[in-house]
């Protein structure tokens, strides 16, 4: 698997580093507990740290933190990071600027006078970790006639189901939790898990409005979801299996030459995987919940829809989990229509640590995958920062009545070219 | 087996993915102040007193659009079993047939699946629709 | 010791699903019962799962846990609002006294 920094496997990687580490811990107590001192139990600790149920364990613990702690943490910041810096750009402004420069101590700007500080002069990376911080203080607000155990059941439902994707959504070849055989229909799985959670947010609040924004959710992202299953299935024709690293490996031989320049034979560039695009683009806009589809949490009519009621980091979790969705549908997308990860690899240097060599590919898989997946992004938050909310009888028509048909055509066309094309002179 | 190796991790995942907002909520009891005053126990209604129930005027189109998913979730789930079994990597053509061999395998489904079973999903996702003429939600 | 984690699996979703099927019926709120039941057919389909069925685990959560319980919701909020609270005890309707076994057989 050339082209991938992670290789051959996330949890490989995870089970060397813990099996090295465990070997160093063990030895030092092996040496510090010779036979015959008084100490000699603690060989037995020293044998157990190196049993294999035991390293398989803590190896898979650290792959899932890390996997976690990259898509929900690393990658949401980055999300928010960027639309908040798009968007304002789109808006004539500067957008968000404090930086690690605005703290007022030592090493960062403490020397300068209080009219020179430079609060606003960085990135602004680090506000949406100060959004996170303030929102981690705020007082916890439950409504008295609340149905409480609904109330705070509601989010981790919405939470955990959201980060469930993440076991099967894979960065690259080894940059994956959980080959599972069907893994794109695991992440459709994961992704209709929601809308019972918001329904029971929206009812569970005693709140008119937030019931309103609730239902209204539920219905939409209902709708949106036979779209989705519908444009899978075309996409499954041209792949021949569920298998998300298989579809990918399936968009990576090349078309034709233009020129010296291959051009892989992406599904985006086959007609009906066109439209099919455009059906399921069209449709993870409103499983995201994204402006023009904003209806459930709209902003300037019912204040925020059915998450009103919750507050502090109640709030942030399913506040961020917005953006999680974002991720997990972005990444679909370029997985299912623009070729995965895969992309040219123009170099790979071979170090040579100790006794192995760890071939470096540049650039590697995983950072391809994170080019396309932020420019779908951009142009999802351009679209949205464009256009006017559509109201939610019109929403519920394009989806049933415009989306379905579109996808039913375009699964037609994929089951004839798919069955003929090849034969007929590769017709795509 | 090698499928339930593979949900192993699946297993350890759920479990880190139910505890991750749990522990959220029980490490900001470390930072919040918990100050209960009456006015804050009342539902926001943008700033006034809030009346009545919270009952609202129910649509039926709720329910029936719901009853609609789940018809043809399941329409679209025997699509996706079709397309498993016909195009999967397990069908019995290769990316070398010839026209002739693919005619015979996949022209006895093709025809009435395709020219039968999509247009009837089609016409009923349009007749299903059209007994609303305008949607009240 | 051999664990067999194939029957350990299978007693831990079937205490689960089990529970939560006791809970649907016997729960005073609506609501709640709508929550055991998506958490009972989620088990179940895990159930599907150990019996090495993926596609039929996969397509359980997809309709099952995903439709069938809004849908319930959905139904559930048609009704009156207050039966969506707890029903209270004087308004449950009292089967009349059965007659005793042997009295009304001739």
């Amino acid at each position: 698997m050339s082209g991938a920094l992670v290789s051959p496997d996330l949890f490989t990687l995870c089970k060397v580093l813990i099996t090295g580490i465990m070997k160093i811990q063990s030895d030092a107590i092996l040496a510090s507990a010779p036979v015959g001192s008084p100490v000699e139990p603690l060989r037995g600790i020293a044998y157990f740290l190196m049993e294999d149920w035991f390293l398989t364990f803590n190896a898979w613990m650290i792959a899932i933190t890390i996997m976690v702690t990259w898509a929900a943490a690393i990658q949401l910041l980055t999300l928010m990071w960027m639309e908040r810096k798009f968007y304002s750009r789109l808006q004539d402004r500067y957008g968000i600027m404090i930086s690690i420069w605005s703290l007022p101590f030592w090493p960062f700007s403490w020397w300068a006078k209080r009219k020179n500080k430079p609060t606003h002069k960085g990135l602004g990376y680090l506000q949406n970790v100060a959004d996170g911080v303030k929102l981690l203080q705020k007082e916890n607000i439950t409504p008295a006639t609340a149905d409480s155990a609904m109330f705070h059941t509601a989010p981790v439902l919405i939470a955990s189901s959201t980060v469930m994707i993440f076991a099967a959504l894979p960065f690259s070849e080894g940059f994956v939790i959980a080959n599972v055989p069907m893994s794109l229909l695991f992440i459709l799985a994961a992704f209709s898990l929601a809308p019972l959670g918001i329904l029971i947010a929206g009812w569970s609040s005693n709140n008119k409005y937030t019931l309103i924004g609730g239902m209204r959710a539920a219905a939409q992202l209902m709708a949106y979801e036979i779209p989705l299953l519908l444009a899978v299935v075309a996409v499954l024709m041209y792949a021949g299996s569920l298998n998300v690293i298989d579809i990918v490996h399936k968009q990576e031989l090349p078309l034709a030459m233009a020129g010296p320049i291959p051009i892989p034979s992406w599904n985006v560039f086959s007609i009906p995987q066109f439209i099919g695009f455009a059906v399921f683009a069209t449709a993870m806009m409103a499983e995201m919940e994204r402006i023009p589809f904003d209806i459930p949490e709209a902003e300037a009519e019912l204040v925020e829809g059915w998450l009103t009621e919750y507050s502090g980091m109640r709030f942030g979790l399913v506040f961020g989990f917005k953006w999680l969705r974002a991720l997990a549908g972005s990444a679909l997308v370029v997985i299912l229509y623009f070729g995965g990860w895969s992309g040219p690899v123009f170099l790979t240097l071979a170090p040579s640590v100790g006794s192995t060599v760890v071939p470096i590919p540049i650039i590697p898989h995983e950072v391809w995958f994170l080019i396309k997946v932020y420019l779908l992004y951009l142009v999802f938050v351009w679209v949205s920062w464009s256009v006017p909310r559509v109201r939610i009888d019109q929403i519920l028509n394009i989806g049933w009545k415009r989306l379905i048909p579109l996808s039913l055509l375009a699964i037609l066309l994929a089951a004839g070219l798919a069955a003929f094309g090849p034969a007929l002179g590769g017709v795509r | 087996m090698a499928l339930l190796d593979a949900y192993v991790p699946v297993v350890l995942f759920l479990l880190v993915a139910l505890s991750f907002p749990l522990l959220t909520f029980f490490a900001t009891r470390l930072f919040r102040p918990t100050h209960p005053t009456p006015l804050k126990d009342l539902t926001y209604e943008c700033g006034e007193l809030p009346e009545g129930e919270a009952a609202i005027q129910f649509h039926f189109q709720y329910y029936m659009f719901a009853l609609i998913f789940v018809v043809f979730d399941v329409a679209a789930v025997f699509l996706v079993l079709w397309a498993l079994m016909i195009y999967g990597t397990a069908s019995g053509v290769g990316p070398g047939a010839s026209l002739a061999d693919r005619l015979v395998v996949f022209g006895p489904i093709f025809a009435p699946m395709l020219l039968g079973f999509i247009p009837i999903l089609f016409v009923a996702t349009q007749y299903a629709l059209k007994k609303e003429s305008v949607i009240h939600i | 010791m051999a664990v067999d984690w194939q029957l350990a699996a299978f007693l831990v979703l079937s205490v689960l699903e089990i529970g939560g099927s006791i809970m649907v019926v016997t729960t005073r709120k609506l609501v709640h019962a709508v929550f055991w039941l998506a958490l009972t057919l989620v088990t179940i389909g895990g159930i599907y799962l150990v019996l090495q069925a993926e596609f039929v685990f996969l397509i359980q959560i997809l309709v099952y846990a995903g439709a069938v319980p809004v849908l319930f919701l959905f139904g559930i909020m048609l009704t009156r609002r207050k039966i969506m609270e707890e029903v209270p005890a004087a308004e449950i309707p009292q089967t009349p006294a059965a007659p005793t076994p042997g009295e009304e057989l001739p």
